[in-house]
This record gives structure tokens, C-alpha cells and sequence, in this order.
């Protein structure tokens, strides 16, 4: 009998206990932050960091970038104790430069600078809407910095955004693309041949419309209203392609370079055309066979090069170019591309005086479509109009202050009218422009966007001709590491280096902080609740009292 | 008296009104405690067991599983105890019992309601009898039913008190663990799973599910033609079905009941019967030879709810490969006689069918050529496995060929092939021409074969010195005089062979001038005239002919030349004149011959031998160069273009403008639909993006583009249904790579700014000039 | 699976493809596999001198039949030409190998021959490269007969390589008669057609293969290599040159 009693005060006790003990802990019992080594740790404590006490802080250590269901898990734990990530290793940040121009079915630059640990070899790819479109491998050099671009082909005109991506950091920039139908190219020959038939093949397939201006001698030539280049022939052309050993006379070269320069026409000489010199490109032109690998060539990305294949062309390299001419291909230390803005136009020398042959002997077809049409695109995509805007990050977030630079022709910076901001809600903004008086010919302007969404910019009383987006939280809103970082931020922890986040969570763990694994106790606890129970119960039955 | 005059009690069952009475009382009193209990006990063992749970919960987490069965356990246990009472208490025991129970809690009553019961239907006489009746009623009358069915209530109360307390208690102290724990068990999802909900709710755009099921796995089978001779494959899965044109595919698949119809139709093709086995839908398709693919469609409702593209790649089935093994050259006869012996072989993908010999007879020249041509079969065919092989013995003098006349022959093969075929393919052509009378190629022609001229020919060098060398290895075993009469006689072939050569210098040298161009040895020729190579020999530019030699001076020239016939001496020569210039190799030729034949005169067959094998290495070389060569290289004088330019008279002379050229068929409109559609993906609904990709794949399919490629949007397209959107996207994406190689080739590093010219470039560039 | 079947034809292909080029020599080598490609080329010899070459009519060497039938075309053609236009021209042609990828260095090539013609596959692969890149192989039947050897043989093998629909009628009004004479009634007949030699047809249209609409192949049963093979300097005999169609083939050939 006594024994009965003693067991059942031991159960009550017990039972007590069992039922106070949650209560007792929750009241006192310190927590340790929880440490998530890896996805599966994440996986394995979901419940116990969604259900049930908090830490007092959780801690994400690994360094690989979080998947989706990761951030979905912290963004809903995050709500309940502050979270604190590591860093990826080597962090890698990228810069990316909108195209300056851009035109629709032309092509344009991408640029971007990519910083992270010397030495690492990061692949970088360009994407759109539409999927990856480019995609390079950098090695980053002794300072961990590596810088390229992208030639891409806005296919339709408005607002491009594109995404440059980089070991895991993606950035967008974007770019208005204005309206550009096919470029109107005129190729003159003083008489026809191979390099003649086959520019123009390449240049049509690709969607040029093309003009020749072909003589035959004897007064004959293929083209209505003879051959030469005259002021109302380059009225309707975009570019001009002077071909090897076309007699240009000094009124045609005369014509030729007032409409490059005026007009924003683009000329370009093939061959050791002694007009190069006066187009401010190259002086003298040596004749010489060139060999396609022995080209090397350092292209704006804008331009095509032509594959190193074993053939052979004549060419006339030029010697020493004029200054302001940058060099876009060399070839046994003599230049064979040359290429310069000219007044508002743009001017090209080619020395190569048979790129068909890389078409015909190797069959290199496409790329010798894109290299011509690259050539007249860049020619063709000299800014027209005397002002340009410019504007340093298209896409940056709603709230954060954005420069518009305008960059004016001297004979057209006198009276430069003011820009015009439509926002998504078809909010217009006029913004007064102030001239840099560092930097003559260049205005500029600020704003700061409040809502998110896209910004046209515009002269007054002229069609749009820039654009901005602001986004909602950071422009890297699609990065995993970006959305951990804000998880992180709006949680009240933060991203900190792999190798400093253990000392800070401990600095974070209350003294005596239990791993947070309360289950043995407990377990224990109440299967002595069971154990006495059914302990006292026996004793009951074998008294007969049951 | 007195105890005489008592009346005695009723006989009939005196004690039955008071036993009744009790046992009512004693049953009321049961009932009510039976309830009372009920009520109170039930809702302790629920509020108890809850309590127990929800801490178990906190203290062990329980799956939501777990939950779910566990927490119907409290509300079984409270209502489980009250129901089992009012059963209880619409049930009671039967009255003995009740009496029993009287009997036990009501001491004062000593049994005896038991007793009286037992006497209750006996007629009671005798005093001790009616004695005990009156005792007993009157200890009836005293007895109550109280205290029969105590109620007991502490210990239920108590714990229900107590689970009501820590319930309270736990909720007041934490309200949102009590709400959390609320929520666990009055919905017992997985916590963090609504939480995801939630932050899906805004993080993720919310994707409905599509509504239909949709295309299963396909499961392909390819029987290939009868003629090919394969083995039938089997295979599952969206990849490009490759098959020979004739064979027959069956594609099969699960046919959901939800569906109306599964129609199919050949891309740019008619609609294919698609039948139904059970539960699978059927499609057979005789593969035709420009297959594209097939497009599936599931139709329920009137409307399309999933398509798919399978692309077919016709497997070619190349033509046979002939060769022509003999004669292994072209051959210029002196006259059409002896037989020739063609030996051709041809090998298939799969297997020979027809193997024969065509030939073209074309006899005249000029502007007037006849041809008669015809077929024979070869004599022998040796067929091994998928090549074939087969000889023919030509009787020239049969042909009835005439000077001139030039057959060509080419054997020729055709294959099993009967659905798309039978694919033939022909031999490289060999010429065999029959000299006119003014040609003379006899050296070739009968040094060239194992000749098997009638009525005693010229022994080929090669014939002659198998025999010479027979006579060397036999000679030790041999007579003197026996080796002497072998030697004469090789020595005599060797003679005759000779003869011709000389007879072709003495021809060559008197004749070279009015002799055709583009005979063979032409590329002997230095001096060779303008105009020539013309078959008819056309009037313009005949040159003059040099003057005529006699066969005496060409024969001393030749012994002059050649001195003792050593190869040196006649190629360092430069100061012959035409004739010796003209016949120099032939008189090498012939001076070799010269040798051997004096040393085999001289019965030193041994020493004979060299020559031999110097003339034959010449006559090989001749050969040679007379296949690479057929008909010799033309000299053409060079025109004066200074002279001639300017000088046409300009009538008629108007050239027009050239049209524009057509930009390239380009695949343009087709990727921006890709663009298009690949960005839709994830925003649309996965039955609709399955839609859209999948006709993208049939319309990529129909532009003839890259089978790969289409099929690697057919996949995308399974997987945009599916709403696997990554693993779309990317298809597509390798897709477009595909189809735009190119892509990639754009990406450089920007040129160095160390170069100030290319810095000023960018800075300007950068502004757009 | 068959693809994998496939690939393995395909590599085994280029390996022999590797093979046949890695010895050039060997020209009459007989190669199937050779002709799944045309023939790599070998850097050429350093282009003669300033400006672009001179226009060089080249001649295809082909290894059936008499491909040297007409030897004077090619100075003929030339000579009128330099007299008509202002397009330097070379003195004399060239002859190339039909299976050697010299023809590559020629974008326009002349074939011609009475006998019957099949080319080998190596020839067949770098036809059909030379004219998708953009060359113009000019086909003369110089038997000008329609039941000739010579044109059932070249029209199958045009076949062949281009596909069966691909050799078309020219229409007479096509540029090709506008390029530089006006011929308004399509191509100028021959004395051949009218000499009761051949099929004794007057041919109303040449044929061609048309790529991307411009001509790459243009195949004639007319016989301008039997009209056009004569000494030049006998063209002063004649009151109207009949060599004038040339040169609008030669303008066609270098301008579109």
C-alpha cells in the first residue's frame, strides 16, 4: 500500500514535471543559434526553426549559392531569428556598360568588367528575355580584373534589357534601341572583280540593300546613272564601301567625306586607297600578300573578325595610322584595319583586298556575311543627331538617384532643349540641364525615380531616345546570393566572410546555449512518466485494488 | 384472548409493494450517479489527453501524419465514456441485482430483502412465518436508498481542473505557441509547408496546375524495310526516331480516359491514322523518304490540350560504291583485236543488287559523234555479304570497233533498295580507244598489256623477262647448247620489241610536225603547235611541219645520243636537235632494249637483265603519264590585251543596274519566335507553353532545319507541360545554339587601352562618336 | 541506336578524309570518302602585284571524256572581253582539276566535251561547294546534241549533285542577256543549231541552277564552245562578234 502511494506521488511529481518543463525551459532555458552547414542541415531543422522556440539567431555557413527552395526556407525561418550568411569565397562583382548606341538589327556592345580573386578564370555570359545569347570564359589578371564586351543585335526597337552574368552575380543593364531598317551600303568599284562580286553577295545575304557603282570602262557601268559617288546618290546610303583600285576622283573623295562628316555617313577604303590619308586613317599603304593567321585582330565588339584560315590575300598594309585612329587588326606589324569617328560620321581602311577568298577557298560563308556586315553596320551607326544621352546605369533601383549625361556637337551645344522623363504612370517630368564646366559639349542632369518601372527620356518636343527602368529592391534582384543578402538584411543579420561567421554567431549564442536539440531529455522524461505510471499501475492490480 | 383476536396478513405476496419501492429507489439513485460521473470523467479523460498531446508536440515535435491520427483520440475518449453511460443507464441490470447492490450498501436490511424476495410467491402460514413478514416490513418501511451509489467525483474533477489550468495557463503565458500549436492540430499540415505557401505567395509567381493530364513517354518501334535486312528497334522517349525510308514506325502511348482524341499528322504531310489498343493510343507510319517528323495532338473537349513533335531522321541509303579494278587504265589500241579482260567490284550499305557492265561506243569526230551503247552481264559475279564483285572477258575483234572508235566502259550497280531506290551508281570511266591510223601509240598499246594479239605478237618487256629470269634460275640444271638456243630465242622477242620502238622514232621523227595534237605522248612533245587539241582538228592554227628525217640518220642519231645506252648520258644532252629532242625517251628506250638483246646474244642472260628492268620502269612511267594525261596539254598563245583593249565595236551595249540580291532564307523569324516563346515559358500556363513550344518545334521541322535541334524543342516542349521550366528553358537554349553557331563567336575581351589611339577610340565610341 | 551508328560513318568518313589529304599526291586515289567534303587548298602562291587579279577564264579538268575540246575558247573569250569593257583580264586561261581545290581560286569555271561525263566523287563534292559559295560553272555541250552522250551524261550528273528539279530554264528575259549586250531575245543561237550537226535544234532557253537567285550553274546545248573556239585574231573576219554573249557571262559572273 505504501509502495502504491509512493509511486503515485513519483508519477504525479513526475507528470508535473513532464508538463512543466516547457514552460520552465521556454521561461529560462538559453537557445544556440543554428548552425546550417549545409542544405541538408537546413532540410533536417526546417521544423524545429519554423515551429516551436526560435534561436536566438541562425547561421548559414555554407559558401555555395543558395538554391531556391534554400531561400524559401530561410526567407520563412528568417521571420523568426535574424540570419546570418557567409560570403561566397571568391566574391565576384561585375560592372556592365550599355551599349552607347544602339539600333535595331544592327550590332552593338555589351561591355563588362568582372573584379574577383587573381588569377580565376570566370566564364561570363550575356542573356535576354529570350535565353543566353553569348557567353565568354576571362582570366582575371594580376589585380582580379578582367574587362570585354558582347556583340549582340537588338532585334526590334524600344527598351533591351540584357543580363550579364558572372560566377554567380548577375547584373542587368538595358539599352533604348532606336528604329534602324537594313543599312543602305554603296559599293564602288572602278571595275568589277572577285572582292567587288562578293562584298556585295555577303552584304545582301545579310540583309543589306546595296547599291554598286560598278564602271566597266567605256563609259559603261553597272549602276543607274554611272558609277561614281555622288552628293544624291549618298543622300540615300548609310554607309560607303570604296573598293581596291577605284579611281575616286577629288570631287568624289570631296563628296564622300563632307557627307561622312557632316551627315554622319560612314566611309569605308579598301586597299591602299590613297584617299585614306585624307580621310585622317592611315598615310602610307605597302602592298603584300597577307596570310589569314598572320592577322591579329583587336576589334571593338561591334566588328566581326575573320577567321584565321590558311589563306592567302593581297593586301596594302598601312604603315603608321593618324592619330585618333584606333588600330582594329595588324598583320606583321602593319596595320589592316583602321577605324575613326569622322565629324558625326564614322571612317574605315581595309587593307585586305580579298576577304572572298574566305568565302570561296574556305568556305567560310557565314563568317564572312558577318565580318561585312558587322563592318557596315559599325559605319552606319554613327549617331545622326548632334545630342546623345547618355545614361550610366539604365537599370538601377526605384529611389536611388540616377545622372543623365547629354553629349552635345559643339555647333549644337549653344541651345540644347530640355529633357522630357515619362514615367510607367505616364508622369512627365521636364529636367533642366546643366552644362559640366570641366568638360565642354557635355550637359547633365539628375532624377530620382519613385516608382518602379520603365522611364522614357526625351528632348522637348523630339521622339524618345533613352531609357531607364527602376527596379524594386536591387537591380540584382534575380541573383541568389543578392536575395540571401536582402533575407539576411531584412532579418536583422547579415552576410559576412565564411571564416568571421563562426566567431560571430558565437558572440551571438547565450552562456550555457544548448545545441538546441532538446529531444533526449525530453524523451526520457516522459517515458519515466510512462514507466511509473504503468509501474504503479501493476502494483495496484497485484494488490487487488485495481 | 387478545393475540387470538390479531388479524393474520394478506396471503397473497405480502412483501411485494415495499421490495418494489427499494429496489425503484436504489435504481434511481444508480442511474443518477452513472450520469453524474459521466459527465464529469469524460471531459477530464479529453481535456487531459489533449493537454498530454499538445505537449508531447511540444516537447517532440509530431509529423503531421501523427497529428492528424492522434488528434482524434481526446474527443474519442471524453465522448466514448459518455456514450458507454447512457448506455449503461437505457440498459440498467436486472432488479435481483439492483437487491443485491441494496443488500450490500444497506446493512439494517440483514438479507432479509433477499429472503423476502425468495418467499415473495409463497403463501405465507404460521406465526414464525407472519412474525418475520412484519419484521421484515418494517425494516423496509426504515430503509432508504441513500448512500446506495456514491458519486466519487474528486479525482475526475481534479484532473479535469488540472488540464483546464495548464491549458490556460500555457496560453496565457505563451499565446503564440498556443496559437501555433492551435494551428498544428486543428489543421495538421506541416508547418513550414504553409509557411512556404506563404512565402511563395510572394516571393514565386503562382502556377496553376495544368488541368489535364498530358502526353506520357512515347514508345517508339522501327521495322525496317525488307530489303535492308535489319533487325526491328525498340526505344521510349522524345528523342528523334532515325529509320530507313519504307520502314514502318509505331509510336504508342497511355490514352488518358479524360481525352476525346489523339489526332497525328506528318509535318507538311496528311493526317495519320491514330487507333486505339485499351488504355494506349496507336500511331503506324510508313517512314517516306522525306520524313520530318510526326505531330501528335491530345484533343478533349473540341480543344487541343497538348501536342507533341517527333521528328523522323530518314536514314540515307547510299547508292552502291563501283570500281573498276581492270583495266586499271585508260588504253589506246593499235587494232581492234585480242581479248580484254574487266574486272570491277561494288560494295552497298545494304547489299548488291544488279552488278553488270555498261558501254558506250562513240565513234566519228568533230561535230559528228554516234553513240551506241549497251549492257553485259558479267561472266562471273562473286557476291560476299554486301559486295560483289565480277569479271568479263571483252573479245574485242567481236565489236566490230573501227579505227577511232572509243568505248567507254563503267560498270554499274544498283541496290536492294526498293522503296526510295533502287539507288545506282556507276565506275569511274576507263576509255579504251582504238587508234586511227595515224596515231601510234603501238609502243604503249602492246608493251601496256599482257598482249594477246593473234598470229605471232610482239612479247610484252614483262613477258620477256619472267622468261629471261626462268632462263637464269634454270641455266646451272640446263645444257650449254639448250641455254644457248632459249637465249637466242628470248634475245629474238627482245629483237622485235625493239623494232617497233625504232619503227615509232623513225615514224615520231619524220612526222612530228603534221601529226594530230593530243595524241598520247604529247606531254613529249616541246615544241608542240598552237591550235591543236581540237578531236576534229580544227583549221585554225595548224602549224607547218619540219622538215622529214630518214630512219638511217634517226637510227645513228639515237646510237650518237645514247652512246652506251647509259640513262645519264641521253638526259644530259642539251644540244639535240628537234628530232633527238622529240624522241628522247624513246630512243633511251630503245637503247636499253639494244643492250639486253646483245647480251642475251651473247648468252649472258644474266647481265641482260638491268636493261630490262630499266626499259620496263620507262615503259611504266610512259603509262603513267598517259593516264594522268589523257589527251595532252594544249599550247595556246597568249593574246595581247593591251592591243586588243577598247577596240569592239559598242552596238547593242546597255548593261542594266543588277537587281537587288535576296537576303538569305535566314532563320531569323524562327529564333525571335524561339525568343518569344522560351521567354514565355513560366509566365504561361505549362499546358499552354507546351502548346506554343511544341508548334514551334513542328514549324522548325517544316523550315527543314537542324533535326537535333527540333527535337531538342520537342523535348522542351514535354517539359514545359510538365512545368519543369529550368530544364525547358535550357533545352531551348542548346537548341538555339543549334541553330545560331555562330552565337558566341561575338564575345572578346575589349581590346588593350594601352594604345592611346584605341583609348581615344573608346572614349569617343563611348559616346557614340 | 542509329545515330550512334551514324556518328561512327561519319567520324570514319573524316578519318578517311584526313587519309586522302594527307596525300595530296595521289590524284587519282579512288576514294569515296574523299568526296563527302570538297578538297582542303593549299595557301596559294603570294597574288601577283597591286589591285585586285585580272579576271583568269579557267577550264575544268575533269577525269571523263574530252574536257580540252574547245582550247581556244578561253583566249577568245578574253580577248573580247578586253575589247568590249575595262576589267583587266589575263593573257591566257588557266586549266584546273576539277577534283583539286585550286577551282576555288576561280569563281567562274568552264566545262565542256563531246564524250560522255561522270564525275568522280571527289569532283562531285567540290561542284557542289563551288557553286553554294557563290562560283559559276559554266556547262557547254559541245556536241550540242540533246541525245549526245555528253549532255544525257552532264544533265544526270547536274542532277545528281544540285537535285532533280534543280536544272531549270532561264528565262530569256534574265539579266544574264542584259549584263552588258542587249541580247532581247534571250541567248544568241549558234551556227552549230542551224548546221544540221548535232540534234540540229535551235535550243530557245540555256539551262541553270539557280542559289539564292543568283545563276550557279549555267549549262547551254547551244555549243558556244564549238561557235566560240577560234584564234582571236580572227575575229576581225567577222561583221558582228560572235563571242558578245561571252562577255555578258563574264559581267554576270563578276558583278552579281
Amino acid at each position: 500500500m505504501k509502495a502504491a502511494a509512493a509511486l503515485r506521488v513519483l508519477v504525479l511529481s513526475l507528470l508535473v514535471a513532464a508538463l512543466a518543463l516547457p514552460v520552465w525551459r521556454t521561461r529560462t532555458g538559453p537557445l544556440a543559434p543554428a548552425w546550417l552547414g549545409d542544405a541538408k542541415a537546413l532540410e533536417g531543422r526546417s521544423d524545429s526553426l519554423l515551429v516551436g522556440r526560435a534561436p536566438p539567431a541562425i547561421a548559414r555557413a555554407s559558401t555555395d549559392a543558395p538554391t531556391a527552395r534554400e531561400l524559401e526556407l530561410l526567407a520563412a525561418a528568417s521571420r523568426r531569428a535574424p540570419l546570418y550568411a557567409a560570403l561566397p569565397r571568391t566574391p565576384v562583382s561585375v560592372g556592365v556598360q550599355p551599349p552607347a548606341r544602339a539600333l535595331s538589327g544592327r550590332a552593338a556592345a555589351v561591355g563588362f568588367r568582372v573584379r574577383g580573386a587573381p588569377g580565376d578564370s570566370v566564364r561570363v555570359r550575356v542573356a535576354d528575355e529570350s535565353g543566353m545569347l553569348d557567353s565568354v570564359s576571362v582570366r582575371l589578371d594580376a589585380s582580379g580584373g578582367a574587362s570585354g564586351a558582347f556583340r549582340v543585335r537588338p532585334p526590334r526597337a524600344g527598351w533591351r534589357e540584357w543580363i550579364v552574368d558572372a560566377g554567380g552575380r548577375t547584373v542587368r543593364t538595358g539599352a533604348w534601341v532606336d528604329s534602324a531598317g537594313a543599312p543602305r551600303v554603296l559599293v564602288r568599284a572602278g571595275f568589277p572583280h572577285w572582292e567587288s562580286k562578293f562584298v556585295v553577295r555577303a552584304l545582301e545575304e545579310s540583309g543589306a540593300i546595296v547599291e554598286t557603282g560598278f564602271d566597266l570602262g567605256r563609259g559603261q557601268s553597272v549602276a543607274a546613272g554611272g558609277g561614281a559617288a555622288t552628293p544624291d546618290r549618298l543622300a540615300r546610303t548609310d554607309a560607303a564601301v570604296v573598293l581596291d583600285a577605284t579611281p575616286v576622283a577629288e570631287a568624289e573623295r570631296r563628296a564622300l567625306a563632307e557627307w561622312a562628316s557632316a551627315r554622319g555617313g560612314g566611309v569605308l577604303l579598301v586597299g591602299g586607297q590613297g584617299a585614306a590619308g585624307a580621310f585622317g586613317l592611315a598615310a602610307d599603304a605597302q602592298s603584300r600578300a597577307v596570310d589569314g593567321p598572320a592577322v591579329a585582330w583587336t576589334l571593338p565588339p561591334e566588328l566581326a573578325a575573320l577567321p584565321a584560315d590558311r589563306v592567302r590575300s593581297a593586301a596594302a598594309v598601312f604603315g603608321a595610322v593618324r592619330p585618333g585612329t584606333a588600330v582594329g587588326a595588324t598583320a606583321g606589324g602593319g596595320g589592316v584595319l583602321a577605324l575613326r569617328p569622322l565629324g558625326r560620321g564614322r571612317a574605315a581602311a581595309l587593307a585586305l583586298t580579298e576577304t572572298w577568298r574566305w568565302r570561296m577557298e574556305a568556305g567560310r560563308l557565314a563568317e564572312h556575311r558577318e565580318f561585312w556586315r558587322a563592318l557596315v553596320d559599325w559605319l552606319a551607326s554613327a549617331p545622326r543627331d548632334p545630342l546623345s544621352i547618355q545614361l550610366p546605369e539604365p537599370v538601377a533601383p526605384a529611389g536611388a538617384r540616377r545622372e543623365l549625361i547629354v553629349y552635345a556637337a559643339p555647333d549644337a551645344a549653344g541651345a540644347v532643349p530640355a529633357l522630357v522623363v515619362r514615367g510607367p504612370d505616364n508622369h512627365v517630368d521636364t529636367l533642366a540641364l546643366a552644362a559640366d564646366p570641366a568638360r565642354p559639349g557635355v550637359l547633365r542632369a539628375a532624377m530620382v525615380p519613385a516608382d518602379t518601372g520603365l522611364y522614357t527620356v526625351a528632348f522637348a518636343g523630339r521622339a524618345t531616345s533613352a531609357a531607364f527602368r527602376a527596379t524594386a529592391g536591387t537591380g540584382a534582384a534575380e541573383d541568389g546570393w543578392a536575395r540571401l543578402a536582402m533575407i539576411a538584411g531584412s532579418s536583422g543579420g547579415r552576410m559576412l566572410p565564411a571564416d568571421s561567421l563562426r566567431g560571430v554567431v558565437q558572440r551571438l549564442a547565450p552562456a550555457g546555449a544548448s545545441e538546441g536539440s532538446r529531444l533526449p531529455l525530453a524523451a526520457l522524461l516522459f517515458g519515466a512518466v510512462l514507466l511509473a505510471a504503468a509501474a504503479e499501475w501493476a502494483i495496484r492490480r497485484l494488490r487487488g485494488a485495481a | 384472548m387478545s393475540t387470538i383476536a390479531h388479524a393474520p396478513p394478506s396471503t397473497s405476496r405480502p412483501l411485494r409493494a415495499p421490495a418494489d419501492r427499494l429496489i425503484a429507489g436504489v435504481r434511481a439513485a444508480w442511474r443518477r450517479s452513472v450520469l453524474l460521473r459521466a459527465l464529469v470523467i469524460g471531459p477530464a479523460l479529453f481535456a487531459a489527453a489533449a493537454v498530454a498531446l499538445v505537449l508531447i508536440d511540444l516537447l517532440i515535435p509530431l509529423r503531421a501524419v501523427l497529428r492528424e491520427t492522434l488528434r482524434w483520440l481526446p474527443p474519442l475518449m471524453g465522448a466514448g465514456w459518455i456514450g458507454y453511460a447512457l448506455y449503461r443507464i437505457l440498459n440498467p441490470p436486472p432488479p435481483r441485482r439492483f437487491a443485491l447492490l441494496a443488500e450490500e450498501r444497506i446493512p439494517a436490511l440483514e438479507n432479509r430483502l433477499l429472503t423476502a424476495f425468495d418467499m415473495a410467491e409463497t403463501v405465507p402460514d404460521g406465526v414464525v412465518h407472519r412474525a418475520f413478514v412484519a419484521d421484515t416490513e418494517r425494516r423496509l418501511q426504515a430503509a432508504g436508498p441513500r448512500g446506495v451509489a456514491p458519486l466519487h467525483l474528486r479525482t475526475p474533477a481534479t484532473i479535469l481542473a488540472l488540464s483546464i489550468g495548464i491549458a490556460a495557463l500555457f496560453a496565457l503565458a505563451f499565446p503564440g505557441a498556443a496559437r501555433e500549436a492551435l494551428s498544428r492540430w486543428m489543421h495538421p499540415a506541416d508547418a513550414y509547408a504553409s509557411k512556404w505557401r506563404e512565402v511563395r505567395a510572394n516571393t514565386l509567381p503562382a502556377v496553376p496546375p495544368a488541368p489535364m493530364p498530358m502526353f506520357d513517354e512515347f514508345r517508339w518501334r522501327v521495322q525496317p524495310p525488307a530489303y535492308a535486312g535489319l533487325a526491328v528497334e525498340e526505344g521510349r522517349g522524345d528523342e528523334p526516331v532515325s529509320a530507313l525510308p519504307g520502314s514502318h514506325v509505331r509510336l504508342r502511348s497511355r490514352f488518358p480516359g479524360r481525352w476525346d482524341a489523339v489526332r497525328a499528322s506528318a509535318i507538311g504531310g496528311a493526317p495519320v491514322a491514330v487507333r486505339r489498343e485499351g488504355e494506349e493510343w496507336v500511331v503506324d507510319y510508313t517512314m517516306p523518304a522525306d520524313a520530318k517528323g510526326l505531330t501528335l495532338e491530345a484533343v478533349a473537349s473540341g480543344e487541343t490540350i497538348d501536342r507533341r513533335v517527333v521528328p523522323l531522321i530518314p536514314l540515307p541509303d547510299q547508292a552502291p560504291d563501283v570500281q573498276l579494278l581492270a583495266p586499271d587504265a585508260d588504253l589506246v589500241l593499235a587494232q581492234p583485236s585480242g581479248r580484254l579482260t574487266v574486272r570491277a567490284s561494288a560494295g552497298d550499305d545494304y547489299g548488291v543488287g544488279a552488278f553488270w557492265l555498261h558501254w558506250t561506243r562513240s565513234r566519228g569526230s568533230g561535230e559528228s559523234y554516234e553513240f551506241t551503247e549497251g549492257d553485259w552481264q558479267f561472266t562471273r559475279v562473286a557476291r560476299n555479304g554486301r559486295t560483289a564483285s565480277g569479271d568479263f572477258s571483252i573479245d574485242l575483234a567481236t565489236l566490230g570497233l573501227q579505227a577511232g572508235d572509243v568505248m567507254h566502259l563503267r560498270a554499274t550497280a544498283r541496290d536492294r533498295n526498293d522503296v526510295t531506290g533502287p539507288g545506282e551508281s556507276v565506275s569511274r570511266t576507263r576509255i579504251v580507244r582504238i587508234a586511227r591510223p595515224d596515231e601510234f601509240d603501238q609502243v604503249n598499246t602492246d608493251l601496256g598489256l599482257p598482249s594477246e594479239l593473234p598470229k605471232d605478237p610482239v612479247l610484252s618487256q614483262r613477258m620477256i623477262i619472267l622468261m629471261t629470269e626462268r632462263l637464269v634460275r634454270d641455266a646451272p640444271r640446263m645444257q650449254r647448247a639448250e641455254v644457248q638456243a632459249r637465249s637466242n630465242e628470248i634475245a629474238r622477242e627482245q629483237g622485235r620489241l625493239r623494232e617497233v620502238v625504232g619503227e615509232q622514232i623513225y615514224i615520231r621523227g619524220a612526222d612530228s610536225g603534221v601529226q594530230p595534237q593530243g595524241v598520247d605522248f604529247g606531254y613529249l612533245e616541246s615544241g608542240g603547235g598552237a591550235g591543236g587539241g581540237h578531236a576534229a582538228g580544227d583549221s585554225h592554227g595548224a602549224e607547218p611541219a619540219p622538215a622529214a628525217a630518214t630512219e638511217e640518220a634517226t637510227l645513228e642519231a639515237a646510237s650518237e645520243a645514247t652512246g652506251q645506252g647509259t640513262i645519264d648520258e641521253v638526259s644530259h644532252k642539251h644540244d639535240e636537235g628537234d628530232l633527238l629532242d622529240v624522241n628522247r625517251s624513246l630512243l633511251t628506250l630503245h637503247n636499253l632494249m639494244w643492250s639486253a638483246e646483245g647480251q642475251l646474244k651473247l648468252i649472258r642472260p644474266d647481265s641482260s637483265l638491268p636493261h630490262q628492268y630499266e626499259a620496263l620502269r620507262m615503259i611504266q612511267a610512259m603509262q603513267r603519264a598517259e593516264r594522268v594525261f589523257p589527251r595532252g596539254n594544249v599550247a595556246v598563245d597568249p593574246i595581247n590585251v593591251a592591243e586588243a583593249r577598247g577596240q569592239g565595236k559598242m552596238d547593242d551595249v546597255g548593261p542594266v543596274a543588277r537587281t537587288r540580291g535576296a537576303a538569305l532564307a535566314s532563320l531569323g523569324p524562327l529564333l525571335a519566335e524561339l525568343d518569344r516563346v522560351a521567354a514565355g515559358i513560366g509566365r504561361r500556363a505549362p499546358r499552354q507553353s507546351a502548346l506554343e513550344v511544341s508548334a514551334l518545334a513542328a514549324r522548325a521541322l517544316e523550315a527543314g532545319v537542324d533535326r537535333q535541334a527540333a527535337a531538342l524543342i520537342s523535348q522542351a516542349s514535354g517539359e514545359a507541360g510538365a512545368g519543369r521550366v529550368e530544364r525547358a528553358r535550357d533545352l531551348l537554349r542548346r537548341a538555339r545554339g543549334r541553330l545560331s553557331p555562330s552565337a558566341g563567336a561575338g564575345a572578346r575581351p575589349l581590346p588593350s587601352t594601352a594604345d592611346p589611339a584605341a583609348a581615344e577610340y573608346f572614349r569617343r565610341i563611348g559616346r557614340g562618336g | 541506336m542509329r545515330t550512334a551508328a551514324s556518328v561512327r560513318r561519319a567520324a570514319l568518313a573524316a578519318a578517311l578524309v584526313a587519309l586522302a589529304l594527307a596525300a595530296p599526291g595521289v590524284r587519282s586515289a579512288p576514294s569515296v570518302a574523299a568526296a563527302r567534303g570538297p578538297a582542303a587548298l593549299p595557301a596559294q602562291a603570294a597574288p601577283a602585284g597591286r589591285g585586285p587579279e585580272a579576271f583568269t577564264f579557267a577550264t575544268a579538268r575533269y577525269e571523263s571524256g574530252n574536257w580540252d575540246s574547245a582550247p581556244l575558247v578561253p583566249t577568245n573569250i578574253l580577248h573580247s572581253v578586253a575589247q568590249y569593257t575595262a576589267i583587266p583580264v589575263a593573257s591566257q586561261g588557266v586549266l584546273v582539276d576539277l577534283s583539286s581545290p585550286e577551282i576555288f581560286r576561280f569563281p567562274y569555271l568552264f566545262l565542256t566535251g563531246h564524250l560522255p561525263l561522270r564525275f568522280n566523287p571527289q569532283e562531285n563534292a567540290n561542284l557542289k561547294a563551288y557553286v553554294e559559295r557563290g562560283g559559276l560553272l559554266h556547262v557547254e555541250d559541245h556536241s550540242h546534241d540533246v541525245d549526245g552522250g555528253f549532255h544525257k551524261t552532264a544533265v544526270a550528273e547536274l542532277r545528281r549533285i544540285f537535285g532533280a528539279n534543280a536544272l531549270r530554264p532561264i528565262p530569256n528575259t534574265h539579266e544574264l542577256y542584259r549584263s552588258f549586250f542587249l541580247f532581247p531575245d534571250g541567248p544568241p543561237t549558234t551556227s552549230h543549231e542551224l548546221n544540221g550537226w548535232g540534234d540540229g535544234l535551235v535550243h530557245e532557253n540555256l539551262l541553270g541552277v539557280e542559289v539564292n537567285g543568283r545563276l550557279g550553274v549555267l549549262y547551254s546545248n547551244k555549243d558556244y564552245a564549238s561557235e566560240w573556239n577560234y584564234h582571236a585574231r580572227n575575229k576581225r573576219f567577222q561583221s558582228v562578234d560572235n563571242t558578245r554573249f561571252g562577255v555578258n557571262i563574264v559581267v554576270y559572273a563578276l558583278t552579281r
